[in-house]
């Protein structure tokens, strides 16, 4: 069981916590007292933390079901990409901690006000971006290559448009962390050969694929890949 | 040397290849993101030409440009410039905390990061509300729809008053206000039922009361049949109605303006302020106008007639609808319009970019006018008088100025009165 230790605080930023018998998980809140989407608040060794929830958060879902080496770091730089209203970005933005930051990336102007409402200008790591996602080229605030490209816009060419913010944004040796919804690239195939399609053309793309995780029972025909720019 | 332009967050900068030589200039405090806004759309403002104007001095020749509407722009300003590559972009934008740094405009990369961070939440806000359900264009609807039922509630007046007018000719000459007029007639009908309770209920004034009262007496009018009377009454009473429903539209142009635009408000008065943004387009598209195209919004015809026959161009538009321009004597009038229409113009990029209510533009405004009241209290003289050489031009055609100003006059008088905030019909 692994756990993200911050440097500076020395506490841990995510922790597997046991409640009503079942492995939970949690992040150490950056902003104290403030929840994001009505979770619940918990203290652990005098620190404040957020229960992150599987069944709103697919990020958290990929962690139970086995992720290993989620390579968002406290003090890293991550791209997000369909930010919505920022449910998973506020954990994402936990795990960074004051050091880190996250270029949020949302296109939808209803969610796109509630994240920069609720989360992104109440959190200093996070860079709120309203733009279009299949235009990587005016994000103008990103100033620096990061380390994760985070994808879950539920497009049918999403797998394209993920490669494409890497190319542009993503340091040599990054990682991307790609979101699958079956349903939404192909209604019709089997939702396994729809991940090996998608699985084919990030590997195709210089890309090594670490892990294939399905969501379920947490997100019914949905997987998470995740993978380490090789070239 | 070629120069890279590399627009961020805190101002603008030119520097040589190897990110070394930097000439750079930061935006105002408070205005970064508006100058932003119009260098990224290809706007040359003077900040640019001006660094521009440096990085020439300082030994740069020629000047790679990204966004391609400002690469035009710079070409057609005269300097030489050729497209930046993607790739070059990027190595700027992956540097820019530091370049920030260098220019001196951050003391360390830590300061840099949260100005972009500041900015981006400004700039992603502005966006929304560029992208929303503009409320600008809810104004522009209720605007057009007073100045359209505006027309037809005058025609409906002019109607009552010319009919009813058969019947009792007098009272043309004793109520001017429209409003009055139809409110007398829908209440009483026949002339002979006019009563003095009745006319104190309308709030009319004593002398008015007897005037009324002693004329209906001694009236010269013919006499009306029932169902003439009836006709009459039905169009007063639904020019009555329709007043009510003016009244409405006017308070919510009001009130929409001052809150969508509070500043162009102040300056211009909400219905005028409105019907700039109607005929703009939008708040948006407004707030990039130059204040000189502002000045003639509106007197487009009389604009491109200029163009075609070298005619005087129009000193104002919807502007002449403002009571400092109209009522201002024929040779103070192009000026006034000129430094209403500059303030206009800071008014809407406020009102846009920053969306806050600004104190003392209106004052500064009044000031301004004040001083040109005194500079050019008496006419010019008669050689540089413009209706000389208008006429000699034109031809004594009578022109579109002329007859612009004489309709405006007339249609736009009352709605100079609702700007003033009296409400129609003088009550
Ligand atoms: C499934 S939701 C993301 C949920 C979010 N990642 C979370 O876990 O809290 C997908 C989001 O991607 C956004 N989106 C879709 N296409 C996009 C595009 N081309 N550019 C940017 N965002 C996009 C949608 O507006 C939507 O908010």
């Amino acid at each position: 069981m692994e756990e993200t230790r911050g440097a500076g605080a020395g506490k841990a930023r995510l922790r597997r916590v046991k409640a009503e018998g079942e492995d939970k998980l949690a992040t150490l809140n950056l902003t104290p007292g403030l929840k994001v989407y009505g979770e619940r608040l918990i203290e652990v060794d005098a620190a404040e933390y957020r229960m992150w929830d599987p069944v709103r958060s697919k990020l958290a879902a990929a962690l139970l079901k086995g992720l290993k080496n989620l390579p968002i770091h406290e003090g890293g730089k991550v791209l997000y990409l369909g930010a919505s209203t920022g449910t998973t970005v506020s954990h994402v933005s936990d795990l960074l901690g004051e050091s880190g930051v996250v270029f949020a990336v949302e296109v939808a102007p209803r969610v796109a006000r509630e994240f920069l409402e609720q989360v992104a200008s109440k959190r200093s790591n996070v860079i709120p971006i309203v733009e279009d996602a299949r235009r990587p080229e005016r994000y103008r605030s990103v100033f620096s290559k990061v380390d994760v490209v985070y994808c879950d816009i539920a497009q049918p060419d999403q797998t394209e448009i993920a490669l494409l913010n890497c190319r542009r944004h993503l340091s040599a040796g990054g990682s991307l962390l790609l979101i699958i919804k079956a349903r939404s690239i192909d209604v019709l195939k089997d939702p396994d050969r729809v991940f090996k399609e998608e699985g084919d053309k990030i590997e195709a793309a210089g890309f090594k694929i670490n892990q294939l995780i399905r969501l379920d029972p947490f997100d019914k025909d949905h997987a998470l890949i995740s993978a380490v720019w090789t070239e | 040397m070629k120069g890279r332009l590399f627009l961020t967050e805190v101002g603008v900068m030119v520097l040589d290849k190897p990110m070394e030589t930097i000439v750079a200039k930061r935006f105002p405090e408070g205005e970064a993101l508006q100058l932003y806004k119009r260098i990224e759309s290809g706007e040359m403002i003077p900040l640019l030409k001006t660094l521009l104007a440096e990085a020439v001095e300082k030994g740069f020749d020629s000047f790679q440009i990204y966004e391609e509407s400002l690469l035009k722009a710079a070409a057609d300003a005269g300097f030489q410039v050729s497209s930046l590559s993607d790739h070059e972009v990027e190595r700027m934008q992956g540097r820019k905390t530091a370049l920030m740094v260098q220019a001196g405009w951050v003391k360390d990369e830590e300061e840099a990061q949260k100005v972009i961070r500041d900015f981006a939440l400004k700039h992603s806000s502005l966006k929304l509300r560029e992208m929303a359900a503009k409320p600008d264009l809810q104004v522009i609807q209720s605007v057009q729809a007073l100045d359209e039922f505006d027309r037809t509630l005058n025609n409906v007046e002019a109607r009552v008053r010319e009919w009813y007018g058969l019947h009792f000719p007098e009272l043309d000459r004793i109520l001017d206000s429209p409003e009055s007029y139809v409110n007398l007639v829908a209440k009483f009908g026949r002339r002979d039922s006019i009563t003095k309770e009745g006319l104190e209920k309308l709030d009319f004034p004593a002398e008015k009361i007897e005037k009324i009262l002693s004329s209906a007496e001694r009236s010269r009018g013919s006499d009306l049949r029932d169902e003439d009377l009836q006709r009459i009454l039905d169009l007063a009473e639904e020019a009555v109605r329709m007043s009510g429903i003016r009244d409405r539209l006017n308070k919510h142009v009001e009130q929409t303006m001052s809150q969508i635009a509070p500043n162009v408000t102040a300056v211009a008065g909400a219905t005028i302020g409105a019907r700039l943004i109607a005929k703009a387009g939008g708040l948006d598209k407004l707030a990039r106008r130059p204040a000189s195209t502002i000045q003639v919004l509106g007197a487009e015809k009389a604009l491109f007639r200029a163009l075609r026959t070298g005619a005087r161009p129009p000193k104002h538009g919807i502007l002449f609808q403002h009571q400092a321009v109209h009522a201002a004597p024929r040779w103070q009038r192009g000026k006034i319009a000129r430094s209403l229409a500059a303030k206009i113009a800071i008014a809407a990029r406020i009102d846009f970019y920053r969306g806050t209510s600004e104190s003392g533009l209106k004052e500064n405004l009044d000031k301004r006018f004040e001083e040109i009241r005194q500079k050019y209290s008496e006419p010019p003289a008669p050689t540089a008088q413009p209706r000389f050489e208008r006429e000699e031009r034109r031809g004594g055609r009578g022109g579109e100025r002329r007859w612009q100003g004489g309709r405006n006059k007339r249609r736009w008088g009352r709605q100079g009165e609702a700007q003033k905030g009296q409400g129609r019909g003088r009550r």
